[in-house]
């Protein structure tokens, strides 16, 4: 991808799913805090909130909520590692700086993840990029920004207030699919309309078992992830972020 | 031009949801949280207008409510006697209270 000096990222993360194993709780993740302090002193417990209802002869109704892990935010806040029973999760926020020192820090909060849960194999790997677009306004059309948009018979008005957009993209390529969301979200100021394009990459069969391996697939995804930015946006755009 | 295919390798579709958020990690900053309000409102939207009916084929079979048909046609017997003309009842005026 070509380096745009302002590039409209604003949040990226690498996630690997992990099988949980009986000896991995939420107590043993909270020992990566107290080595992690000083980098990442903030930490909060994550849960997982599920419920139930079932009808028939009887009515019931049953909610639980578990723990899953810790998430742990950096000083500036502006970078945030989740450590869960069932996976590893690193956000980078605005401003991105490179993928190479987003990926090694990923990378290395990984080790120590692996560290605490060594027996959980790698059920699936993703890299994921929200970008936000401010159009400026009057926008003739989105066309002239986007190739990827909703597309509104031509019998209809073309004015849209809102949409939310979500594309499921098999890529043979890399063994994965493309999750892409788009949606309109209130703008930053009057004079815009802020687009979310949101790309999700995952891959979750063929992978290796040995870790290098698997961090090697990222790249693959990192570059696919460009090629479908890339395939998503006009020139028009690519002017405006350069 | 947009086509359906299916996923490599095939995979067993159980059910039809409008928006995928599981599979995606979550996010930590205000856009992504944005993408979850959107998304949320996204699937109440979808099943507020009745699709999980159509869709929701297996939730169907476990649903055990067995429906009577309303009988359209019903006879009642009944019984006049012709008692003759009345005479109005009395009326009390009593407007104290």
């Amino acid at each position: 991808m070509a380096h745009y000096s302002r590039a409209p990222i604003t949040e990226a993360l690498i996630d690997l799913r992990v099988t949980p194993t009986a000896e991995v709780d939420v107590a043993a993740l909270e020992s990566i805090h107290s080595q992690e302090a000083e980098r990442y002193p903030e930490k909060k417990k994550l849960f997982a909130f599920t419920a139930e209802l079932r009808t028939g002869d009887e009515v019931s109704a049953n909610a639980t909520q578990l723990e899953r892990g810790w998430a742990l935010i950096s000083v500036d806040k502006r970078q945030v590692f989740q450590a869960q029973v069932d996976g590893f999760t690193f956000s980078r926020l605005t401003p991105y700086e490179t993928w190479e020192s987003f990926r090694q820090e990923a990378f290395r909060l990984w080790q120590i993840y692996r560290a605490v849960n060594p027996r959980g194999a790698v059920t699936r790997i993703a890299v994921r990029y929200l970008n936000r677009l401010d159009l400026p306004l009057p926008l003739r059309d989105f066309k002239d920004y986007l190739h990827t948009v909703p597309e509104i018979g031509q019998d209809l008005p073309q004015s849209l207030s809102g949409f939310f957009m979500q594309l499921h993209i098999p890529i043979p390529d890399v063994f994965g699919t493309a999750i892409v969301t788009e949606t309109l979200i209130p703008p930053s100021s009057p004079e815009v309309a802020s687009v979310v394009l949101d790309i999700n990459l995952a891959r979750d069969h063929e992978l290796p078992t040995d870790d290098a391996d698997i961090w090697k697939l990222f790249e693959d995804l990192h570059n696919y992830k460009n090629k479908v930015f890339e395939g998503c946006i006009t020139d028009l755009t690519r002017e405006m972020i350069k | 031009m947009a086509t359906v295919t299916l996923p490599q390798p095939p995979v067993a579709i159980v059910d039809i949801w409008p928006v995928d958020l599981a599979s995606m990690p979550r996010a930590s900053g205000p856009e992504g949280a944005e993408v979850l309000r959107m998304a949320r409102f996204a699937t109440r939207y979808w099943f507020d207008r009745g699709e999980r009916v159509i869709n929701g084929r297996h939730a169907a079979d476990d649903f055990s409510y067995q429906p009577v048909p309303p009988k359209r046609i019903s006879h009642v017997q009944v019984r006049y006697i012709d008692q003759g003309r009345g005479k109005p009842l009395p009326l009390t005026w009593d407007w104290d209270d």
